[in-house]
């Protein structure tokens, strides 16, 4: 039992009339089904949140939206800045669709989270995915490409798994996978699976010929071993008509009330040359540009008290000459240090042994820093959530951090128109 | 594991079916408000008001895709277009959007009308029209 938080961003600003979900995303839609996803569990949405923080110049409004009709959260500012519906929640059902729908009365809206809280009526858990909700054709044929479960859905996935498979430290149970297609002129099955430390798990997606809609594939209750890496994958056979997706998304469970969050760009990552100048991103969503981010602009709320550890990241390149540092940021103080060993190369880079403990109204941000020369290529940032400790819990510790597998690539976690 | 589908192209609401990861049969279903008038009316089985909604799907996406190679041959569709639109009618037969008119939307018709001949039509299955 407990809050989890889901947290979605895009490169893209918000326009009036798009339907988006809390996934990071490419792009929106203004087709709703185009961006409903299946809660999968029962379960109670709350908290809804947005930082707008370009444009927005009116009355902007984000609703939660229940199986295609209002739901009863609604997060709405006039201009810029944070908002956060503290009031009201959602309550669905196993299947229940939701999604979320935005309107203005003024200019677009650039943003850099939007964020909910969401609570498993049975056990712990959260949905976590990759949209692109204006669709995206995937048809290489007769091959295996790699989906990661944030950040952002790519065209055609990722041949190398490594840079879209996150480690986890906290979820235990992968628990349902589902893939929603808005265009499907195959002729033969699309096949999606969920991934475990670079092996197929149990769920099998399967898309029959011209097959359009959501499919969810639950009650896979697969364990997930701690540093073990999750992912999806997609095969396709022969022919290259198109199979356009608008996301791929799984529910991850844990038996210890934790929860991995991160942040990714799953295709190519995100170039950062060395620098003095610190660049910030958000606990979850995408990887957006290196500037398009203050601090204060990257922080959100989890929206529940707790502690936080082993801050990581993927890098699948580093050749800075001088150590760099990925930190975590706490209300704006930097509480918690990992070490990008300098020439560390492909690799996690992780602070496995540091912890620190927040409530309810704390904010967090990530920061890289450093490096003198040479460049990263960044493809995760996340974290560890778990529950708080009985009687109030420690205060923040401070020790090294651990790199893993320094220099090699060791693995360890339709438009419809309406 | 459970494996669902929700059809994208119920006129109203949503289909909900349970079914064999190989989709080659049904487990359950909890139909639409059409496709559960569809299947009293013409005295469907759950297997065959499926096949019907599966085999209408085959209809419109063979549609879209004849239409969209056209398009990208004659330059006016890129390769990463998501997919040509359409809208579904309340009787659940589809209108493809081809955004053409003349000669090119006639033209685009033909090609349509070839590509259908050729997929099964259960009872049930929609119709489509290139508009």
């Amino acid at each position: 039992m407990g809050k989890a938080l889901m947290v979605a961003g895009s490169l893209n600003a918000l326009g009036s009339g798009n339907e988006v979900n809390l996934f990071g995303c490419i792009n929106f839609s203004a087709a709703e089904a185009n961006t409903q996803a299946s809660a999968t569990e029962a379960c109670t949405f709350s908290k809804l949140g947005i930082n707008i923080i370009s444009g927005g110049s009116g009355t902007n409004s984000l609703r939660f939206r229940d199986a295609g009709v209002n739901g009863n959260q609604l997060a709405e500012i006039a201009g810029t800045g944070v908002v956060e519906d503290a009031v009201n929640t959602d309550a669905l059902t196993a299947g229940d669709l939701f999604n979320l729908a935005y309107t203005d009365t003024g200019t677009n809206s650039g943003f850099s989270w939007i964020k909910s809280n969401v609570e498993f009526t049975t056990g712990h858990g959260c949905f976590t995915g990759v949209a692109a909700f204006a669709g995206l054709v995937f048809d290489i044929a007769s091959a295996t490409r790699f989906i990661g479960l944030s950040g952002t859905l790519e065209i055609d996935g990722n041949d190398v798994e490594a840079e879209v498979a996150f480690k986890a430290r906290g979820y235990d149970t992968f628990e349902a996978l589902q893939v929603r297609v808005i265009a499907n002129a195959r002729t033969n099955d699309s096949v999606f699976r969920n991934r475990i430390n670079g092996a197929d798990g149990t769920g099998v997606i399967t898309f029959a010929a011209a097959a359009t809609g959501l499919v969810t594939a639950t009650g896979l209750a697969d364990a997930i071993t701690d540093g073990h890496t999750i992912n999806a994958s997609i095969t396709l056979g022969t022919g290259v008509e198109d199979l356009t997706v608008t996301f791929v998304a799984a529910t991850l469970k844990s038996s210890a009330s934790k929860q991995d969050t991160w942040t990714a760009d799953n295709f190519g990552g995100l170039v950062r040359a060395a620098s003095a100048t610190a660049h910030y991103f958000t606990l979850g969503g995408v990887l957006p540009t290196l500037t398009a981010y203050t601090e204060a602009q990257a922080r959100i709320k989890p929206g529940f008290a707790g502690i936080a550890s082993n801050l990581r990241c993927y890098l699948d390149t580093n050749t800075y000459t001088v150590n760099a540092t990925l930190k975590l940021f706490q209300n704006g103080v930097d509480v918690m240090t990992t070490t990008i060993t300098a020439a560390g190369g492909a690799a996690w880079y992780e602070n496995t042994a540091d912890t620190v403990t927040f409530d309810d109204n704390d904010e967090f941000s990530f920061e890289i820093i450093g490096g003198t020369s040479g460049s990263i290529t960044i493809d995760m940032i996340g974290m560890t959530f778990a529950p708080a400790a009985a009687g109030g819990g420690a205060t923040q510790v401070r020790f090294g951090s651990i790199l893993d597998g320094i220099g090699s690539q060791n693995i360890f976690l339709g438009n419809r128109l309406q | 594991m459970i494996l669902t589908w929700y059809p994208d192209y119920c006129p109203i609401g949503n289909c909900v079916i349970e079914i064999e990861p190989d989709w080659s049969a049904v487990r359950r279903m909890a139909l639409c408000p059409h496709h559960q008038n569809l299947k009293i009316t013409l005295g469907l089985t759950d297997d065959q008001v499926f096949r019907a909604i599966l085999a209408s799907s085959r209809m419109k996406e063979t549609a879209r895709w004849a239409i969209k190679e056209e398009l990208m041959k004659l330059g006016e569709m890129d390769k990463e277009h998501p997919g040509v639109p359409y809208t579904v009618e309340a009787d659940g037969n589809f209108i493809i959007q081809s955004g053409k008119t003349g000669p090119t939307r006639t033209a685009l018709r033909t090609l349509v009308a070839t590509a259908l001949a050729v997929v099964e039509k259960p009872t049930g299955t929609s119709t489509v029209t290139v508009n």
